[in-house]
């Protein structure tokens, strides 16, 4: 792991209304390669703050910087649209709860939309370009049989696999998975991580997982962070959290070390 | 707007809002023609005023109607159409994903929307008024039996440079505002699906108001212009 800082947040707060905060003073800070798991149940504030780390929702107070860029609450009263810059987005492959595939083409179509957005599409080469790893993430993520289809065609372990393999599509050096468990049977979700480790064999990248899955965060996440009502009550190896008497651990003990 | 995937999105709207509507304006143009000349010739005639069909013709389906009902029918089918579309794309986190891999949804989704918008409108108004000149010469034929050339020249003669200038602007600017209602309202949803209904009335309403606000506003300019070029006491 290098010292490089991909994520620095200090005492970011956010809602969803301008008069609630979700979560309250969250503080950490991320370096290259590392793999953190973002856990708690429903209502903790880890949709939101994945939505802000990713820059699709701006913090209310505090400061967070990622890689070079630091945006903070004056990001509230800009356009949302700009409050990451695409330099920064390009290094971010994000996989969303919702998975947000454009339903008016197909997958390929809209691979190649993207791709051509980030690159653009001024001559054969880039659209050659675009077509190319398109091909090789259909060839990594085995999606040959759904390429062709439109997201309604698709089942929904279907649609989290093409949306997962869309965070792929700018080799990205950060990426936010959020309950990418949900929908995929347990064989599916084996292959998946199986894909994921052989995309980022030898590379220092880091993964963010944002789920209620313990067991998932156990087998691929060494750092958990743990959310609660909106607070940062865990941030550290997750044999520590195991250590501490955190309600929790009631319902997730007999998940990870069934007798 | 060179992105070749912004130019695919204004095209498929034109087509939709243009292209497919066609058939619905010529429909309308046949009855706001038929019903002007009908209401309007047989009572000119009585007072020999025949020779007054081109000038209200002009008035009616140029200045105003022409317009005001292409709007009218682009707000009903096509205003809530994208209003709807926007909403649903926001509910299932398509503009959310869009933005997280760096597309602006405002260069995506909702500038290209509003130029096709108002091309579309304009073009549509352009097919309803010369629709409706055509069916109004046909009805009047039949109802006051006003020979072609006549017909066309006390139409022509009418028509003015100023006409012609408020009729673009106007259409133009009423397909600029209704769709700039309609992408505002779909992408001020926060993303639950009962948001849709609520996003397509609303753009609807607004779609309404402003473009009525807006006839209102650039018609009673017009007549105030024309009172002060010929004089206020010919008006008093």
């Amino acid at each position: 792991m290098s010292d490089e800082i991909v994520w620095k947040l200090d005492n970011v707060r956010a809602g969803y209304s301008a008069s609630e905060d979700r979560f309250e003073g969250v503080s950490f800070t991320i370096e290259r390669g590392e793999r953190v798991a973002f856990l708690g149940t429903a209502k903790s504030g880890r949709k939101l703050l994945m939505k802000v780390m990713c820059g699709l929702r701006p913090p209310r107070a505090g400061t967070m910087q990622i890689f070079d860029h630091t945006s903070g609450a004056d990001a509230y009263y800009r356009d949302w649209d700009d409050l990451l810059p695409r330099r920064i987005k390009a290094k971010l492959g994000v996989a969303l709860e919702v998975d947000g595939l454009l339903s008016n083409v197909s997958i390929r179509e809209g691979y190649e939309l993207l791709f051509r957005f980030r690159y653009g599409d001024h001559n054969e080469r880039l659209q050659a370009a675009a077509s190319k790893v398109v091909d090789g993430l259909c060839e990594q993520f085995s999606l040959n049989t759904i390429m062709h289809k439109r997201p309604v065609e698709l089942s929904p372990s279907e649609r989290k696999l093409a949306c997962i393999a869309r965070a792929f599509l700018a080799r990205p050096r950060v990426l936010l998975l959020e309950n990418p468990s949900e929908n995929i049977g347990q064989l599916s979700q084996m292959k998946l991580w199986s894909m994921i480790d052989a995309v980022f064999e030898n590379q220092e990248r880091t993964i963010i997982l944002s789920t209620e899955d313990f067991r998932l965060a156990w087998r691929h996440c060494p750092r958990w962070m743990v959310f609660d009502k909106g607070n940062l009550v865990f941030d550290g190896q997750k044999e520590d959290f195991i250590k501490t008497r955190h309600p929790v651990l009631k319902l997730i003990d007999p998940v990870l070390f069934p007798r | 707007m060179r992105h070749k995937d912004v130019q695919m999105v204004i095209y498929r709207q034109i087509y939709f809002t243009g292209a497919q509507a066609l058939r619905l304006i010529a429909l309308f143009a046949t009855i706001i023609g038929v019903l002007t000349v009908s209401q309007s010739a047989s009572q000119l005639q009585r007072f020999g005023g025949s020779d007054a069909i081109g000038p209200l013709l002009i008035a009616a389906i140029v200045r105003e109607l022409g317009p005001l009902v292409t709007v009218l029918i682009v707000t009903a089918r096509s205003v809530t159409a994208v209003a709807s579309e926007l909403a649903s794309m926001n509910s299932n986190g398509e503009i959310d994903s869009l933005r997280a891999c760096g597309v602006s949804p405002l260069s995506y989704l909702v500038v290209p929307r509003i130029i096709a918008g108002s091309v579309a409108t304009l073009i549509l108004a352009m097919h309803f008024v010369w629709i409706s000149l055509l069916v109004g010469f046909v009805s009047s034929q039949l109802i006051v039996d006003i020979p072609l050339a006549k017909f066309i020249l006390s139409v022509t003669s009418s028509l003015t440079m100023m006409d012609l200038f408020i009729f673009f602007i106007k259409t133009f600017f009423l397909g600029f505002v209704v769709f700039l209602a309609a992408t505002f309202s779909g992408m001020r949803t926060t993303g639950a699906s009962y948001e849709i209904p609520v996003a397509t009335t609303r753009a609807v309403m607004w779609s309404f108001m402003t473009s009525l606000a807006f006839q209102i506003f650039i018609s009673a300019a017009y007549y105030l212009y024309q009172m002060q070029m010929r004089g206020w006491s010919n008006f008093l």
